[in-house]
């Protein structure tokens, strides 16, 4: 969406591309302060391939960022196999680094926003000119050149956040984990951020972004993983031409009454309230055959809208089905 | 030694110098900068290994408490070791870096009271025990820091059963049975004449070798937002 030069490397996505994680029958428990065993994770069964990016959606609890641990190498299942590149997650973050934005952004305090990126770049074995230049690309890039000296605890919520998505950038791994990246973004940002994981999806790199946010989910994603009370309820493949040709309710506004409506589509239902807009349930075949008679019949068309997306209707049911 | 993020040592020491370095420090700037009291040089000579010593226990406590539970219970652990870095790894350095620092204000305190009032110290026998204890101790709050959120504290608590242990002639049943897991302190004192140092060699190495087992091994998130 923007016209800013790239400053981190661009590579097309790689469709079908080899198995990067993979989770088979994850069960993770914790105990509870009484002893007693809270279950978060109930056998979960992935396999998240290089080149895409994945959603992670569920209501509170559902055990999204159990699973995001669990990926990052910071939490070992309590039963099944976790693997990344091959290796229990943990491994093969200290061989090769996960690029991860937590969820909460936690730094000390008294650290610069220059030093924290220059600290992290150290520690990922960035060398000093690389580091040097990894950093000042990453304050470009998340526009914080004017908060450069600022101190970590004296940050507002959304630079906070986007210091800790340049970190990520300072990050040149397979493995990419943002938990719930548009805390605290503004508009603006939260483009911005979009059009960053589009340029940040390579062939091999593995992309999950956990959200409570659905909208963002089916922009950023090729497909959403919807977790309700630690299972797998749905894997929603949103991208995909099946999903854009499934039924779907639209909202359609008219200029001006048509009388042709009826005709056309027979299952129109006046919205309550709203002059000449109507609901529609159809899949895209019927909607573009139906709008082309429409139109030849002269009705104008003001606006056209999903009322609800494929992956809202499928997170509404599977959230329906674990209550 | 491969695994150790060397690169980072700047960092560490910064760090270090902005934190627990502020009680050896204040030693050190009271050494330089307190006038000499008129005191015979077989006095000084006397007295300085008390000195030394207790500002040598309070600076190893200083230099590592809360050296892994600090980070864990603030949650910087996420960005720490998201990145190519083993935990056991980046503890143990930062653990040795604080050795490094005793063992230099040992040198500095000991060069300052020795120019001031003109005697000669055994700086090689004060770093030999100074060492030891910084084994013994700093390896038993390093491993209580990879265990409990509290570390000093329950540092202290063995320190006062182990001194009791050692000093009484008739110590109970329960304490003589728990006595390996005290640390021997007895035997890195500056003041006292130890026997061996073998044993506090044994209790120190195998502390930090547990607190870096640990930390490969432990998990560092709770899950939610409970971390």
């Amino acid at each position: 969406m923007t016209s800013k030069p790239h400053k981190i490397p661009v590579a097309p996505p790689a469709p079908g591309a080899a198995c990067l994680a993979e989770l088979k029958g994850v069960c993770k428990t914790y105990t509870s302060v009484l002893g007693r065993p809270v279950p978060a994770l109930a056998d979960v069964t992935l396999e998240l391939r290089g080149g895409e990016v994945v959603g992670v959606a569920g209501p509170n609890g559902a055990g999204k960022s159990t699973l995001l641990s669990i990926l990052t190498g910071f939490l070992t299942p309590s039963s099944g196999t976790a693997l990344v590149g091959g290796l229990p997650p943990g491994r093969y973050a200290e061989r090769s680094g996960v690029a991860c934005l937590p969820e909460l952004v936690r730094l000390p305090p008294d650290w610069t926003v220059t030093a924290a990126l220059t600290r992290l770049g150290a520690l990922g074995a960035l060398a000093g000119p690389a580091r040097a230049l990894r950093v000042a690309a990453a304050l470009e890039e998340l526009g914080l050149e004017s908060q450069a000296s600022a101190r970590v605890g004296k940050l507002s919520k959304g630079n906070l956040q986007r210091l800790g998505i340049a970190q990520v950038l300072l990050s040149d791994s397979d493995l990419m984990v943002f938990d719930e990246p548009s805390n605290g973004l503004d508009p603006v940002w939260l483009m911005r951020f979009r059009d960053l994981v589009r340029r940040l999806r390579r062939p091999g790199r593995l992309i999950v972004v956990a959200s409570h946010n659905l909208d963002e989910l089916e922009r950023l994603t090729d497909r959403v993983v919807i977790l309700g009370r630690g299972r797998v309820e749905r894997v929603v493949e949103h991208s995909s031409p099946a999903a854009d040709g499934a039924p779907r309710v639209f909202r359609l506004k008219l200029l001006a009454p048509c009388a042709a409506l009826a005709g056309v589509f027979p299952g129109a239902a006046p919205v309550e309230g709203r002059d000449n807009e109507y609901r529609l349930e159809l899949d895209a075949a019927a909607l573009s055959g139906g709008l082309l008679h429409l139109l030849q019949a002269g009705a104008v068309v003001l606006a056209l809208q999903p009322e609800q997306s494929g992956l809202e209707r499928a997170f509404s049911a599977s959230v329906e089905n674990t209550r | 030694m491969k695994k150790l993020p060397w690169r980072y040592v700047p960092w560490l020491l910064l760090d270090m110098a902005r934190g627990p370095l502020w009680f050896p420090a204040a030693v050190l700037a009271a050494a330089l900068l307190l006038p000499a009291v008129n005191a015979p040089a077989e006095l000084v000579t006397k007295v300085f290994p008390y000195v030394l010593e207790a500002a040598g226990f309070l600076s190893v406590l200083a230099l590592t408490r809360g050296l892994v539970n600090k980070d864990l219970r603030r949650g910087y652990y996420r960005v720490l070791f998201s990145r190519p870095v083993t935990p056991g790894g980046y503890y143990l350095l930062r653990w040795l870096l604080g050795g490094a620092a005793l063992l230099a204000f040992a040198a500095l305190f000991t060069g300052i009271i020795s120019w001031k009032y003109g005697v000669a110290l055994p700086f090689p026998f004060y770093a030999a025990r100074l060492g030891l204890e910084y084994l013994v101790l700093g390896g038993l709050v390093f491993l209580l820091s990879t265990l409990l959120r509290e570390d000093a504290g329950p540092a202290l608590v063995l320190c006062a059963l182990s001194a009791y242990y050692h000093g009484a002639a008739y110590p109970p049943a329960w304490l003589k049975a728990a006595g390996w897991l005290l640390p021997p302190l007895n035997l890195c004192r500056l003041t006292v004449a130890g026997t061996g140092p073998l044993p506090a060699l044994l209790y120190g190495a195998c502390a930090v070798a547990a607190a870096v087992y640990v930390l490969q091994r432990r998990n560092f998130a709770e899950g939610g937002r409970g971390d």
